[in-house]
């Protein structure tokens, strides 16, 4: 599958809030566009530019309706304001942003050419995986094997024989959202969610797999649990994962 | 900055011996629901950490100014009836938000009314009891703010992750505060007296009580799906009443009116969302995104609320009635510009107010200044006390 160099559309949510859509699947292609687009914009940050939000498929990029529109020059004195949109200054922004960080081609503009590996624009290196330690005990996993018709060591084999990529972090702060569960583990979440999943739990869901940082409720399968703590406030960074990072589960006794 | 040198200043002793505070404020009853909360946590929500801090932040500034903190110092939110404090150190304290009734106790017995929107003086010893409020939430701000440790730059409480604020939880009886120091909190209680007798009874800020309403109009933005819902859907969210659920919370406000169904259901994936947001569950009432809300979501978004209306979001109390009016983006940005302008108006006044009535009680207004005793500590913490 070609990988999409930029947003195929731009989709204004409320004032503040506009989101760079990139593919309707997500995939770690379309994870690492994303990942790309956030460093540019990161390099090259345009005035009102608050935060970048990476979703499964998207880029959420939060800024200040009013800076973005004083940055064109417009609506700066009250004049001028009946038509200034800030979405779209802010794309605009957003596009000049991504246009000068693009080694521009000899003919004028850089944004025309194909992306291609000549562009300068290297993969980033496949850092190893980052290892998370798992004990398969989940209260789940009897249900699961049930369900799927597989046994309990076909779960642990297929679950911690895979190496997933972080999609997006959300929920809940640190809570990794991974993919793609292997075919034959993938179910939908349970129809009653537990009030109480605890912390450290690792769960399953559809295509998805994550890590509970804090004691929550929750409707994903849970396999297994794990000692390494997702989310520390008092750490810098507080998160264990971040988005694009790949992963791999280590089974433990 | 602010949390460093905040826990500098707790941690040392080399702050000038007036602004290093031993001051706490004591929880003797929680209220309802009471959280220490700021103007929250920017710059984490790619780590699935929210915004959190006030639901209203308009009238969190105003609170801060009228007792002379920055407009982003800690203070309490207040939700539906207040608790009861006491302080160990007189300090300046002012209310803001949906006013109630609420009452001083001072150390000899005597029990007077203060208002909202005014600065008062409670002596050490002295208690504040707040009754039921006039809408959903309000502010208590105490002069130094509430000097909880900051987390990631932050003194907002997040309830779900249970950080922040006071351990990550609401108040409870028993709980003690330690106050700051700096500005306006470092007023000896004469001085603060007569200052006070100076300011008057006028209460610029009055302008910036929420309003009650029958129906609370929100202004609304259509969002990417709303063209998913069917017509007769589209004409009944914009025409219809809406009343507010007791399952709402910090997180959202979860919505009961009539039918929405949805012409088209396609998969969403998470994506960012933010303050206002309007999700659609399939099946469900409409959920208006407030402060706590997940930094992502994955329900069809019909829409978003218009930041200029957030301080009515703030308001909303189970069973309260709401209904939504469309508007464009353009216009929003305008009324946001000219409220801006309004605050900004108010906050100047505020100052000037405290300027004159700091002069008239003989003081030097420069001396109490924020900023200017901000910078002090922040000198001071470097270690170049001159105390």
């Amino acid at each position: 599958m070609a990988v999409p160099e930029r947003p195929q559309r731009w989709v204004p949510l409320g004032e503040g809030l506009l989101l760079l859509e990139f593919a309707d699947r997500p995939s770690p292609a379309v994870t690492e566009a994303i990942v790309r687009v956030r460093d540019r914009l990161l390099a090259r940050p345009f005035p009102g530019l608050l935060e970048l939000i990476p979703g499964y498929t998207t880029l959420g990029l939060l800024y200040d309706p009013e800076a973005v529109v004083a940055a064109l020059g417009g609506a700066s004195n009250g004049s001028g304001a009946e038509a200034a949109d800030p979405a779209e200054a802010a794309r605009r922004l957003a596009e000049a942003s991504l246009n000068a960080g693009e080694d521009p081609a000899p003919d004028g503009r850089g944004d025309r050419s194909p992306p291609s590996a000549a562009s300068g624009e290297a993969p980033r290196p496949a850092a190893e995986p980052v290892e998370i330690p798992v004990r398969y005990d989940g209260e789940d996993l009897e249900a699961l094997a049930e369900r799927t018709g597989l046994s309990r060591e076909d779960i642990v084999r297929l679950h911690s024989g895979t190496i997933y990529t972080v999609y997006m972090i959300g929920f809940m702060p640190g809570f990794p959202y991974l993919g793609e569960v292997p075919e034959p583990l993938r179910v939908p979440r349970r129809s009653v969610p537990r009030t109480r999943v605890p912390a450290g739990a690792v769960g399953i869901a559809g295509a998805q797999t994550g890590i509970y940082p804090y004691e929550s409720p929750g409707g994903w399968w849970i396999i297994g649990h794990t000692p390494v703590r997702m989310f520390d406030p008092a750490a810098d960074p507080p998160v264990r994962l971040r988005i694009g990072d790949r992963v791999r589960f280590v089974p433990v006794e | 900055m602010r949390g460093r040198q905040a826990e500098e200043e707790a941690a040392s002793g080399a702050v000038p011996a007036r602004q290093a505070s031993a001051a706490v404020l004591i929880v003797e009853n929680g209220g309802f629901f009471t959280t220490v909360q700021d103007l929250g946590r920017p710059g984490y929500r790619a780590s699935g950490v929210p915004p959190a801090g006030a639901m209203d932040p308009e009238a969190l500034r105003i609170a801060n100014r009228l007792v002379g903190n920055p407009p982003g110092a800690a203070a309490l939110e207040i939700t539906l009836a207040g608790p009861a404090l006491r302080l160990t150190e007189g300090r300046l304290v002012a209310l803001m938000g949906a006013p109630g009734p609420a009452e001083a106790v001072f150390p000899d017995g005597r029990v007077e009314a203060v208002p909202f929107g005014r600065p008062f003086f409670l002596p050490s010893g002295g208690r504040l009891r707040i009754g039921r409020l006039g809408g959903a939430r309000a502010y208590v701000a105490v002069a130094g703010g509430i000097a909880v440790p900051p987390v990631l730059g932050s003194r907002s409480t997040y309830l779900p992750a249970r950080f922040g604020g006071m351990e990550g939880r609401r108040l409870v009886a028993g709980d003690r505060l330690p106050l700051g120091g700096g500005g306006l909190s470092a007023l000896p209680p004469d001085a603060a007296r007569a200052a006070l007798r100076a300011w008057g009874r006028a209460r610029p800020a009055a302008a910036f009580f929420p309003a009650e309403h029958a129906v609370t109009v929100l202004r609304f933005l259509p969002g990417p799906e709303w063209d998913w819902l069917t017509e007769a859907a589209q004409a009944a969210f914009l025409g219809e009443v809406f009343t507010v659920s007791p399952a709402s919370n910090r997180m959202g406000a979860r919505l009961k009116g009539p039918p929405l169904p949805l012409s088209r259901r396609e998969e969403l994936f998470s994506a960012a969302v933010d303050f206002g947001v309007v999700q659609l569950p399939p099946g469900g009432g409409p959920i208006v995104l407030l402060s706590d809300h997940q930094t992502t979501g994955g329900y069809p978004r019909i829409g978003a609320v218009i930041a200029v209306d957030r301080p009515l979001l703030a308001q909303l109390r189970p069973g309260d009635r709401v209904a939504f009016y469309a508007v464009g983006r353009p216009a929003a940005l305008r009324w946001r510009m000219e409220r801006r302008r309004h605050l900004r108006q108010l906050e100047a006044a505020i100052a000037l107010r405290w300027a004159a009535a700091l002069a008239a009680a003989g003081l030097r207004p420069d001396a109490f200044d924020p900023a200017a005793s901000l910078a002090r500590a922040d000198a001071a913490a470097g270690g170049t006390t001159t105390a």
